[in-house]
């Protein structure tokens, strides 16, 4: 597979196993629409997916240009958003292991969510830096 | 850090896009750095003067010895 595609497969891969995730949580008689967790979690992995896509269309479009789709910049500007949001995601996790002793939510969910915020959290800051810029530090 | 990147693509009439595939980097990395918003490795802050024909120093300057504009 192309690396261009890779964004696009990652993001879909990470869509199904939470969806996934989520519908085998519930019974035949629930109704997701019904809960404003599971709401909350289909707009987030729509979110998300956006963001991929996004992300695929500016590789492609960079190398019908003949230009690299990783260049020293976005690798160090990744590198930096993955490290802040593993820094925010264990406080996230902390206070899912919170919610989950003390809501009625199904661990499965709270496990999405986790999930899903972690990615969302390097998503904000991929785009803060890419506003921001990056400087030696 | 900054630069006269911008001057002397001008100057050698080179579009961001063209001044990006010859030093092998995106576009977006090319506009950050007139902007001043990154300061490039060593190896980019060579490439980009030998496009220019140019020394490092005269394309990338510290603060102390920035341009009087």
């Amino acid at each position: 597979m192309k690396k261009i595609y890779l964004p696009l497969f990652v993001i879909t891969m990470v869509v199904i196993t939470v969806g996934i995730l989520i519908f085998q949580s519930k019974t035949e008689s629930e109704v997701i629409t019904s809960k404003v967790p599971e709401i909350f979690q289909v707009i987030l992995i729509i979110v998300l997916f956006l963001f991929g896509i996004i992300i695929s269309y500016y590789w492609i479009r960079n190398e019908k240009h003949g230009l690299p789709a990783d260049d020293e910049l976005s690798i160090r500007i990744r590198r930096k958003a993955a490290a802040w949001s593993y820094y925010f995601s264990l406080y996230v996790w902390v206070g899912a292991l919170y919610l989950s002793n003390k809501s009625n939510l199904d661990e499965n969910i709270i496990m999405g969510a986790g999930i899903l915020t972690t990615v969302l959290l390097f998503g904000i800051f991929s785009i803060i830096f890419n506003k921001i810029g990056h400087h030696h530090e | 850090m900054n630069n006269k990147i911008k001057e002397l693509r001008a100057r050698h009439n080179l579009t961001q896009l063209e001044l990006a595939k010859k030093v092998g980097v995106r576009r977006e990395t090319i506009v950050f750095l007139e902007k001043g918003k990154y300061n490039p490795s060593l190896k980019l802050a060579f490439d980009i003067s030998k496009v220019f024909n140019s020394k490092i120093e005269e394309v990338f300057l510290f603060d102390e010895e920035s341009p009087q504009n």
